[in-house]
C-alpha cells in the first residue's frame, strides 16, 4: 500500500476521471438500460405505453423480483440457491391443497413458514455437510420438485380460488398491482437488513472473506443458514402471488425461475464473488427483465427467445462484471 | 503457513492405518459392490428385471448417461463443472435428427458432434479467457442452448423418417452386446487413456489438484481448460446422438436434468469435487447403478417422480460421503504425531 | 534482457570481499553486485554483494527483517531490485518473473510445496515436461528409468507410483528436490528447509545436499538454525538491517561469531533465575501441558491479570500455533486451559470471544481485513455487543461513529473517512484498525500476534504504550512476535518456544535481546554460560 492510497486524493476513491466514469457506468448500466428500453419501446409501440401494459410489466416483474431480493442477500454472503424453482412449485402446490380448508391468511402464513423451513434445510445441507452451495441446491431442487410431483400425483395443474386470495394476484392498490407493492416492501425490508443491521454487515463480511470473518469471531455457519432461510421465505412469498395470479399451481410452474432470479441479480450489478451487493440493482434488473419479456411478447417474437435472451443477458452481465473487476483492480 | 506443510512423519501407504486403507479400497470398489447388491436385490424383488430385454434396455440407458458422465468426470478432475450438458444433449439430438433428412447418417452424426464440440469450446473460452466461474457460465449457456433448441424446432417434434437404419445405433447388437454399450466402452477406453496416459490428462489433474503448481510447471491453463470443456461438449453430443437413435423422435424438452445425472454418477463413482483425480471406472458403475435403480422402480410400478426424489437424495448422499472421506483422511494423517 | 559479458567478471575487490571460494572454480555461478531494494518507507536491502559458486553450500543468516527473504525473492525472480546488477554465469540478467528465473536454472524450494498431491511421485517430477511416445502417450518406461535414477541418487526410498498426498513432509521435500534435479537446475534455494523435519529426515536431507554438491549444483541455504549451518554449509553470509555484514568460510567460525555478526555485538547471556513476577495479579489463564500434534508439546504457564506476556520463537517453534490454539482455531490433543479455575473449551473463535479472549491475527491480508467493508465496519465487526447483546440488531450509526472517532484518535488512524474502503488504507493504518478491532471487543484476555507489523517507528511506540495501558487497566495480554526488540520493550515476562517446546520463561530482569535470541535458537542459559 502506498502513500497515495493512504491520502486518497482524486475523485472519491478513484485515481482519475477515467476510472470514476468506468466505475459509474459499470455500476449503474442497468438503470440506463431500463430507462432507455422503456423510452425506445414506448416511442415505437403505442400499446407498450398503455397503462394496462405498464401495470402488467410491474406485475410480471414482481414475481422474479421478490425472489431476487432474497437471492441478492444470499449471493452477497457468497452462496447460491438453485433450488428455488422446486421450492416455489412445492409452495404453490401446498397453497392449493390448504386454501380450501384453511382460508387465505392461514394458508399464506403456513406457506411462508414452509419456505423458510426449506431454506433452513438448504442451509444446513450446505454448511453442515460442507457441500458446495450450487451443487447441493441443485440436488435439493430435484427433491423439492419430486415432492411437488408426488403431492399432485403427476404434473397435474390444480386450480384454486378463494375470495381474499384472488385479489392478491389481480388486485390493484391505486395504480399499482398488489404484488408490485409487496415487492417494494420486500426490497425495503431487505435493504434495511443489508445496510442497516448488524446481520447485513455479517453477510457482507462472510462473503468478503470467510476466513477473516471466522477469525473475527462471526458465526459463519449460522449467518449462512439464515441467508438461505431468507431466500426460502422470499421464494415462498413470490409463490403466493404467482399462484394467486395464475389461480392454479403445479410442480413445474416455476421452471427456469432460478435462472431468471440469478440473472436479475447479476444484471443488477451484484458481484458473484460476494462481499457487496446492490438491492436497487436487483430491483431495476427485475423491471428490465419484465420490460424485455413483455416487449418480446408484443413484438410476437416467440416465447422460446426468452431462454436465449435470459442466458445471454446473464453471460453479458458477467462479462461486464469481469471488466469492472479487471479495470478497477488495476487501481 | 498452512497445515499442508506441517504433516508429521507418516511413512508410506503401507504404514497407514487399516481404516485409511479401507477408505482407499472403498473408493475404488465401493460403487461396484453397491451395484452388485442392487442388481441382486432388483432381480429378487422385481420380477422381470433379469430378462434379456430389460437388461438390454437398462444397459442402454446407463450407457447414454455414462458417456456424458465420463466427460463430466474429466471436467471435475480439472476442478470445473458443466451444467449445460443437458441442453447440449438435446440440441445435438435435434441436429442429428434434422440432418438425417438431408444427408446420410455418417454426416449427420458428424454434424451433431461438431455442434457439441463448438458449444463446449465456447464454454471453455468464456471460462478461461474471461475468467468467469465455470458453473455460472455453463448455467447461462444451459439456458441459451436450450433456447436455441426451442427456436430451431419451434416447439415441434422432429421425427426421423429418412435413414431409419440410424436406429441401429440403438437397437443393433454386436456379439450380443447392445451397440450403445459398446460405444460407451469405447469412450471409456479412450478417456481412460487420455486421463491417465497422456500429458494432457495429467495436466488436467494437476490444474484441479494444485493450480499454482500447475502454473509453476509451465502448464498452459487456458488451453487445457478450453480443451476439457470441448471434450465435455463432444461427450454430451455423443449422448445426444444415442438419445436420438433410441427415441427416433426428438423435441426440445428432452434432457432436462441430465446434467444432474451426469454430476451424480461422477461423484457417486468416487470422483471428488475438490479435483485432482477422476475415477472413470466408478462413473461407469455408478451409471449402471442409477439405471438399475430406475429400471427396478419402473417394474415395481413406483411413480416416476419418486425416482427424481431418489436422484436428488442420492446426489446429496454421495456428496456428503465425499466430504466425510476427505475429512477422515486429513484427520488420520494429522493425528500421527 | 541485455546479455553482456561486460562488468560481470569478478574483480579483485569482490574476490577479497567474498572470501575463499570452494570448488576451485574462479568464476561465480551467480553474482549480485550492489543490490538494493526499496519499499515505500523502508529500505529492505542496501547495496548487497553476494555470490554463489558451483558446488558450494552458501548459508544466508540474519535476524527477522534483515533482508533474507527479500534477497531470495530477488534471486528467484519474484522481485526486481531497485538498484544493482545480477550476473548468471557471466551474463547479466534481469528476471521479469519467477518462470524466467526457473528457465535460467534457478529453483526455489519454499515452505509451500509446488507439488500436486493427487499425482504420483513420478508424475510430479516430470510435470509439464513429460516424455512421450509417438502417439502422444506417456512414455512410462522412460519416466520410470529417469525417475528411479534420480531417486536412487538421492537415496529416496519411495515408490514412484505413490501418491504425493500420502508422503511425509520430508519425503515431499525430497520429491521437490528430485524435480529440481531432473530439470538440471544449477542453483537451488532452500528457505528454512528443516523447519518441519525430524532428525532422521534432516540427516537425509544433508546427505542429499552433499550429493548436490558433487553434481556442482550451488545451494543457497537460508536458516535460523545455526547448528545445521555449521554442519552443512561451506560459506555463510550474514545480513543485518539490509546490509551485508560479512561473508566468511564456515571453517574457523563459531556460533557465537555468527550471532555477534547478526546482532552487531557480542551475545551476553544472563543467568536464568526463575522468580515470581512482583506485580502479579490473579491468574487469568492457566495453561497446563498443552499439546497440539505436530506443533506444540507440553506447554505450561500461567497468564496473570495485568501482565504482558511476550511469546518468542522461530519458524517451526510453535509460536504461531500457540495463540491460535487458545483462540479455538486449532484443536489441542492434550492438556487443559483453565479460566478462573474452570476448564475452557473453545471450538470456534466465537466461543473464545464469549469467554473474553480475543486474538489479533498474524496475517492481516489473509485472515484479518474484510476487503469489501469500510474502515468503520472493519473496526467494529467484533464489537462487544455483537456477541453479548443479540437484541441489538440494528446499526446505531451515530454511536458507531463515536466509537470509531474514539479509536481513531487514540490510535491515530489515517483514513479520509470512516466509510472509506479498508483496502485504500496503508498497511500500517490497516494494522491500527485491526488493533482497534481487538480493543472494541472489550476482551479481558488479548492475544496479539505481530501487533506492529508494517507500522512505522513512531506508531510502534504508541501501540506499545497502548498495550501497556491495557495491562494496567486489568487485561491479560500475550504478545506473540518474531520482533525481539518489541518483545523486550513491552513484556513483563517472556515465553520462549523452540521446536514445539518451552525453552524458557524469562522474568522482567532477564528479558533482553540476547537471552531471547539464545533461547529461541535452542540454546540453554545457565549461570556459568557466557
Amino acid at each position: 500500500m502506498n502513500l497515495r492510497q493512504a491520502t486518497s486524493k482524486g475523485i472519491g476513491d478513484h485515481r482519475s476521471y477515467g476510472m470514476a466514469v468506468i466505475s459509474f457506468l459499470t455500476r449503474y448500466y442497468i438503470q440506463f438500460l431500463l430507462i432507455l428500453s422503456v423510452l425506445i419501446l414506448g416511442a415505437l409501440n403505442p400499446y407498450f405505453r398503455s397503462p394496462a401494459n405498464l401495470q402488467n410489466i410491474l406485475l410480471q416483474a414482481s414475481f422474479a423480483g421478490i425472489g431476487a431480493a432474497g437471492m441478492t442477500l444470499l449471493i452477497v454472503s457468497g452462496a447460491f440457491d438453485l433450488s428455488v424453482a422446486g421450492l416455489l412449485g412445492l409452495c404453490g402446490v401446498m397453497i392449493c391443497q390448504l386454501l380450501p380448508s384453511l382460508g387465505t391468511v392461514l394458508t399464506i402464513l403456513i406457506t411462508l413458514f414452509l419456505g423458510v423451513l426449506l431454506g433452513l434445510l438448504n442451509g444446513l445441507v450446505v454448511t453442515k455437510l460442507r457441500i458446495p452451495a450450487f451443487i447441493a441446491t441443485l440436488g435439493m431442487m430435484n427433491i423439492y420438485l419430486a415432492l411437488a410431483f408426488i403431492w399432485t400425483q403427476g404434473s397435474r395443474v390444480i386450480s384454486v380460488s378463494a375470495p381474499g386470495f384472488d385479489t392478491l394476484g389481480t388486485g390493484m392498490f391505486g395504480a399499482l398491482p398488489v404484488p408490485f407493492l409487496v415487492m417494494i416492501l420486500t426490497y425495503l425490508v431487505c435493504y434495511g437488513i443489508l445496510n442497516g443491521s448488524i446481520y447485513g454487515r455479517c453477510l457482507r463480511a462472510v462473503g468478503s472473506s470467510e476466513i477473516a470473518a471466522r477469525t473475527a469471531g462471526l458465526p459463519v455457519d449460522l449467518i449462512r443458514i439464515l441467508a438461505f432461510a431468507i431466500v426460502g421465505g422470499c421464494t415462498a412469498l413470490a409463490g403466493v402471488f404467482l399462484t394467486a395470479e395464475l389461480s392454479s399451481a403445479s410442480a413445474i410452474m416455476a421452471t427456469g425461475y432460478e435462472l431468471t432470479v440469478i440473472a436479475v441479480v447479476v444484471l443488477g450489478g451484484t458481484s458473484l464473488k460476494g462481499g457487496e451487493g446492490t438491492l436497487s440493482g436487483s430491483f431495476t434488473g427485475a423491471l428490465f427483465f419484465a420490460v424485455i419479456s413483455t416487449a418480446l411478447n408484443i413484438l410476437n417474437v416467440g416465447a422460446y427467445w426468452q431462454y436465449v435472451v435470459t442466458g445471454v443477458f446473464l453471460i453479458t452481465a458477467l462479462g461486464v462484471q469481469a471488466l469492472r473487476t479487471y479495470v478497477l483492480g488495476a487501481e | 503457513m498452512s497445515n499442508f506443510r506441517r504433516l508429521p512423519s507418516v511413512r508410506t501407504i503401507f504404514e497407514l492405518s487399516h481404516a485409511t486403507r479401507l477408505v482407499q479400497v472403498a473408493e475404488s470398489l465401493g460403487v461396484f459392490v453397491l451395484l452388485v447388491i442392487v442388481v441382486v436385490g432388483a432381480s429378487i424383488l422385481a420380477p422381470g428385471f433379469f430378462t434379456y430385454t430389460n437388461l438390454t434396455n437398462t444397459l442402454i440407458t446407463a450407457s447414454i448417461t455414462a458417456v456424458t458422465g465420463l466427460g463430466m468426470t474429466f471436467a471435475i478432475a480439472m476442478g470445473g463443472f458443466d451444467l449445460s450438458v443437458g441442453s447440449i444433449q438435446v440440441l445435438t439430438a435435434i441436429v442429428a435428427a434434422g440432418l438425417l433428412s438431408i444427408v446420410d447418417p455418417a454426416l449427420a452424426i458428424l454434424g451433431a458432434l461438431l455442434t457439441g464440440l463448438a458449444i463446449g469450446l465456447w464454454n471453455g473460452i468464456l471460462i478461461s479467457k474471461l475468467r468467469l466461474p465455470a458453473f455460472v457460465v455453463t448455467f447461462g449457456m444451459m439456458s441459451v442452448v436450450r433456447g436455441i433448441a426451442l427456436l430451431v424446432t419451434q416447439g415441434q417434434s422432429v421425427m426421423i423418417t429418412n435413414h431409419i437404419e440410424f436406429g441401429l445405433l440403438n437397437n443393433g447388437k454386436i456379439f450380443g452386446l447392445p451397440v450403445p454399450f459398446l460405444i460407451m466402452i469405447a469412450v471409456f477406453i479412450l478417456l481412460s487413456l487420455l486421463l491417465k496416459h497422456t500429458p494432457f490428462g495429467r495436466h488436467t489433474c494437476a490444474i484441479g489438484g494444485n493450480r499454482s503448481a500447475a502454473v509453476a510447471s509451465g502448464i498452459n491453463i487456458d488451453r487445457v481448460t478450453i480443451s476439457v470443456f470441448g471434450l465435455v461438449g463432444v461427450t454430451a453430443a455423443i449422448s445426444g446422438v444415442m438419445l436420438a437413435s433410441q427415441l427416433m423422435i426428438v423435441d426440445a424438452t428432452l434432457g432436462v436434468g441430465f446434467e444432474l445425472q451426469a454430476i451424480t454418477v461422477s461423484v457417486l463413482g468416487g470422483t471428488s469435487l475438490s479435483g485432482g483425480h477422476g475415477n472413470l471406472v466408478g462413473t461407469v458403475f455408478a451409471a449402471l447403478l442409477l439405471a438399475t435403480i430406475a429400471s427396478a422402480l419402473n417394474i415395481l410400478k413406483v411413480i416416476p417422480f419418486y425416482q427424481y426424489l431418489a436422484l436428488g437424495v442420492l446426489l446429496i448422499f454421495a456428496l456428503a460421503i465425499d466430504t466425510a472421506r476427505r475429512a477422515f483422511i486429513a484427520k488420520s494423517l494429522l493425528s500421527r504425531a | 534482457m541485455p546479455r553482456q559479458k561486460i562488468g560481470c567478471a569478478p574483480t579483485a575487490e569482490t574476490e577479497m570481499a567474498t572470501g575463499q571460494a570452494s570448488g576451485g572454480s574462479p568464476e561465480p555461478l551467480l553474482s549480485l553486485t550492489g543490490i538494493s531494494k526499496q519499499f515505500p518507507g523502508v529500505r529492505a536491502l542496501d547495496s548487497v554483494d553476494f555470490d554463489l559458486f558451483p558446488g558450494e553450500v552458501h548459508a544466508l543468516v540474519g535476524e527477522n527483517g534483515a533482508g533474507k527473504s527479500t534477497l531470495i525473492n530477488i534471486i528467484s525472480g519474484l522481485l526486481h531490485p531497485t538498484a544493482g546488477k545480477i550476473c548468471l554465469a557471466g551474463h547479466e540478467v534481469a528476471f521479469a518473473s519467477s518462470m524466467q528465473a526457473q528457465k535460467a536454472g534457478i529453483s526455489t524450494i519454499t515452505q509451500e510445496f509446488n507439488l500436486v498431491p493427487q499425482l504420483t511421485v513420478a508424475e510430479n517430477i516430470f510435470l509439464g515436461r513429460e516424455p512421450t511416445r509417438r502417439i502422444g502417450l506417456l512414455d512410462w518406461r522412460e519416466i520410470k528409468r529417469r525417475a528411479s535414477e534420480i531417486l536412487r541418487e538421492l537415496g529416496l526410498n519411495v515408490p514412484l507410483g505413490q501418491r504425493v498426498s500420502y508422503l511425509s513432509v520430508g519425503d515431499r521435500q525430497l520429491v521437490e528436490i528430485a524435480k529440481a534435479l531432473s530439470l538440471q537446475f544449477r542453483i537451488i534455494t532452500m528457505d528454512e528447509p528443516t523447519a518441519a523435519l525430524n532428525a532422521t529426515e534432516v540427516a537425509r536431507l544433508f546427505a542429499i545436499i552433499e550429493k548436490l554438491k558433487q553434481r556442482r549444483v550451488a545451494v543457497l541455504y537460508v536458516s535460523h538454525r545455526l547448528g545445521e549451518i555449521f554442519r552443512i554449509a561451506d560459506r555463510v553470509t550474514v545480513l543485518r538491517d539490509g546490509k551485508r555484514v560479512d561473508t566468511r568460510p564456515v571453517e574457523g567460525l563459531t556460533e557465537n561469531d555468527v550471532v555477534t555478526m547478526m546482532l552487531g555485538r557480542a551475545l551476553k547471556k544472563e543467568a536464568l533465575i526463575y522468580q515470581a513476577s512482583p506485580a502479579a495479579g490473579e491468574v487469568a489463564l492457566s495453561i497446563k501441558s498443552l499439546s497440539v500434534p505436530g506443533f506444540l508439546s507440553d506447554i505450561s504457564f500461567d497468564l496473570r491479570v495485568g501482565e504482558v506476556m511476550g511469546c518468542a520463537g522461530l519458524v517451526g517453534s510453535g509460536r504461531y500455533e500457540l495463540t491460535r490454539t487458545l483462540f479455538g482455531l486449532l484443536r489441542a490433543s492434550g492438556g487443559t486451559v483453565e479460566i478462573n479455575g474452570q476448564i475452557l473449551r473453545v471450538a470456534t473463535p466465537g466461543d473464545a470471544i464469549r469467554r473474553g479472549i480475543y486474538m489479533l491475527p498474524e496475517e492481516r491480508k489473509v485472515e484479518g481485513i474484510l476487503p469489501d467493508l469500510t474502515v468503520r465496519e472493519n473496526l467494529l465487526i467484533s464489537a462487544k455487543r455483537l456477541f453479548h447483546r443479540l437484541s441489538e440488531l440494528l446499526i446505531d450509526a451515530k454511536e458507531e461513529q463515536n466509537q470509531y472517532e474514539r479509536m481513531r484518535k487514540s490510535l491515530d488512524i489515517r483514513a479520509s473517512s470512516s466509510s472509506q474502503r479498508i483496502t485504500k488504507l496503508s498497511g500500517g493504518n490497516q494494522q491500527k484498525v485491526m488493533l482497534g478491532r481487538a480493543l472494541t471487543s472489550e476482551s479481558r484476555i488479548l492475544l496479539l500476534n505481530e501487533p506492529t507489523r508494517g507500522v512505522d517507528v513512531g506508531t510502534r511506540v504508541e501501540i506499545h504504550a497502548a498495550i501497556r495501558k491495557l495491562a494496567e487497566q486489568g487485561c491479560a495480554v500475550i504478545v506473540s512476535s518474531t520482533d525481539i526488540p518489541e518483545l523486550v520493550s513491552v513484556s513483563d515476562r517472556c515465553l520462549v518456544l523452540s521446536r514445539g517446546r518451552m525453552n524458557g520463561l524469562l522474568d522482567r530482569i532477564q528479558i533482553n535481546e540476547d537471552n531471547i535470541t539464545a533461547l529461541a535458537i535452542g540454546q540453554q542459559i545457565t549461570a556459568d554460560n557466557q
